[in-house]
């Protein structure tokens, strides 16, 4: 059950990646739900399963949306791991550092991608780029958290 | 935080191992291996589901195109249509340009001061006369056309019979395809043009001007526009309605054209010196 959850997890984010949240860019930085899904994925259920799901919903990154990034499931995996496994021994259950732990997650994966795609401009894209993604993802993905714990009284992460 | 399942530290590694191991074999085997596209092998599954997803999704950009491409035909039509009416305009404008032109100096403003009822003839009264030096047959224009011809001068006054009185008559032309007839009033107290040839290409909408012949009313002022056509059978003609650009009803203050064109009828019958 869990397993056809995390499947349908992962369709449905990609669905919002093509959809929704593509047409909220601001000067071309965007907020990217497979990393909000991510972090909490693995706040939640640990770095066993935050790394599966990060290297499932990489690879279907590639398989389903074609992205060129084939370096999406490897960071994915790392950032899943080091938020399950760290990110649960501190105060995770406070929005602000669930807003800090997203700012790092995007961050890591983005170092690691462009690390892998693009080493000669690591430092100019995350400058320019990954920063003001990390901040908008971030602070989408604390009020997705806040709107569905507050307004649709579903606890995500216990 | 609840874990369903929390595996020692050497599986939780092994695990993370194994993934990190496939991902960059992933990413080796793409940048070894130019001629395989890792991306191509791992979305073939998924072609079908994508083909109709971007099948969908061309739809929904084909409909949004589709509203885009009707608003901006309705905005092109709008301005054609525009377009169309300002070049009407230009024409009419270009043909009084060229008859101010030709014309320089040899208008001479008057004050319309009475009108006659049409039952007694029909005209307009206009405040100058001989002494101003109008005479009989002089053509009597406004800025918006023709309005007719001085038939009567006193010293101080004259009589103008306008192209809307009864029994004026007047050689014309449309402007675009030259077609030639005569304009006056019919009984009903429209103004057609008639004897236009059949063969004529007429449209409503067409502008008609003075043709010059006749000696009285030279050629190229602007009378009126048509808005309708009738064949005329009977007689190989078409008649055309006519309606007047002067708005005779607000005529104030018109132009007299001093100089009249020449009589080449009495030229010819050697009778220009009595002129």
């Amino acid at each position: 059950m869990r397993k056809f959850s995390l499947w349908l997890l992962i369709l449905i984010t990609l669905l919002l990646q093509v959809t929704l949240f593509s047409r909220i860019e601001v000067a071309g930085i965007g907020p990217d739900p497979v990393l909000i899904v991510l972090v909490l994925v693995a706040l939640a259920l640990g770095p066993v399963v935050g790394m599966l799901f990060g290297f499932l919903i990489g690879l279907s990154q590639l398989a389903i949306l074609s992205t060129s990034m084939v370096s999406a499931p490897l960071a994915a995996t790392v950032v899943g791991y080091l938020v399950g496994k760290y990110g649960t021994k501190i105060m995770y259950e406070s929005y602000l550092v669930q807003f800090l732990i997203l700012i790092l997650g995007v961050l890591i994966f983005d170092i690691i991608n462009f690390a892998v795609s693009s080493p000669g401009q690591l430092g100019l894209i995350l400058v320019r780029f990954s920063l003001g993604s990390a901040l908008y993802t971030a602070a989408v993905g604390v009020v997705l958290v806040v709107f569905i714990e507050r307004i649709v009284g579903l606890r995500l992460i216990k | 935080m609840r874990h369903g399942w929390q595996p020692p530290l050497q599986r939780d590694i092994a695990v993370l191992v194994l993934l990190v191991l496939i991902s960059t074999g992933i990413i080796i085997l793409d940048r070894v291996r130019s001629d395989i596209s890792v991306v191509g092998i791992l979305s073939r599954p998924f072609s079908p589901f994508l083909k109709l997803s971007s099948r969908v999704m061309a739809l929904s950009s084909l409909q949004t195109e589709n509203r885009l491409l009707r608003s901006n035909l309705m905005a092109k039509s709008e301005e054609e249509a525009r377009l169309r009416e300002q070049v009407h305009e230009i024409d009419r404008l270009r043909v009084l340009l060229d008859f101010r032109r030709a014309h320089r100096g040899s208008l001479r403003v008057s004050t319309v001061v009475l009108e006659i009822e049409t039952r007694l003839g029909g005209g307009i009264v206009l405040d100058g006369g001989s002494d101003s030096g109008f005479e009989e047959n002089m053509t009597v224009i406004s800025p918006d056309g023709l309005v007719g011809r001085v038939v009567k001068v006193r010293k101080n006054a004259s009589l103008v019979k306008r192209i809307v009185d009864p029994g004026y008559r007047v050689s014309a032309l449309t402007l675009r395809t030259r077609a030639s007839g005569i304009l006056g009033r019919d009984n009903a107290g429209k103004m057609v043009m008639e004897w236009v040839s059949p063969n004529a290409e007429i449209a409503p909408g067409d502008t008609v001007i003075s043709s010059g012949l006749g000696s009285v009313t030279p050629k190229g002022i602007l009378i009126g526009e048509v808005v309708a056509i009738q064949d005329r059978p009977e007689s190989f003609s078409q008649s055309l309605r006519v309606k007047p650009f002067v708005d005779f009803g607000r005529l104030e203050e018109v132009f007299v054209m001093m100089e009249r064109p020449p009589d080449y009828r009495a030229i010819i019958e050697g009778r220009d010196e009595q002129r």
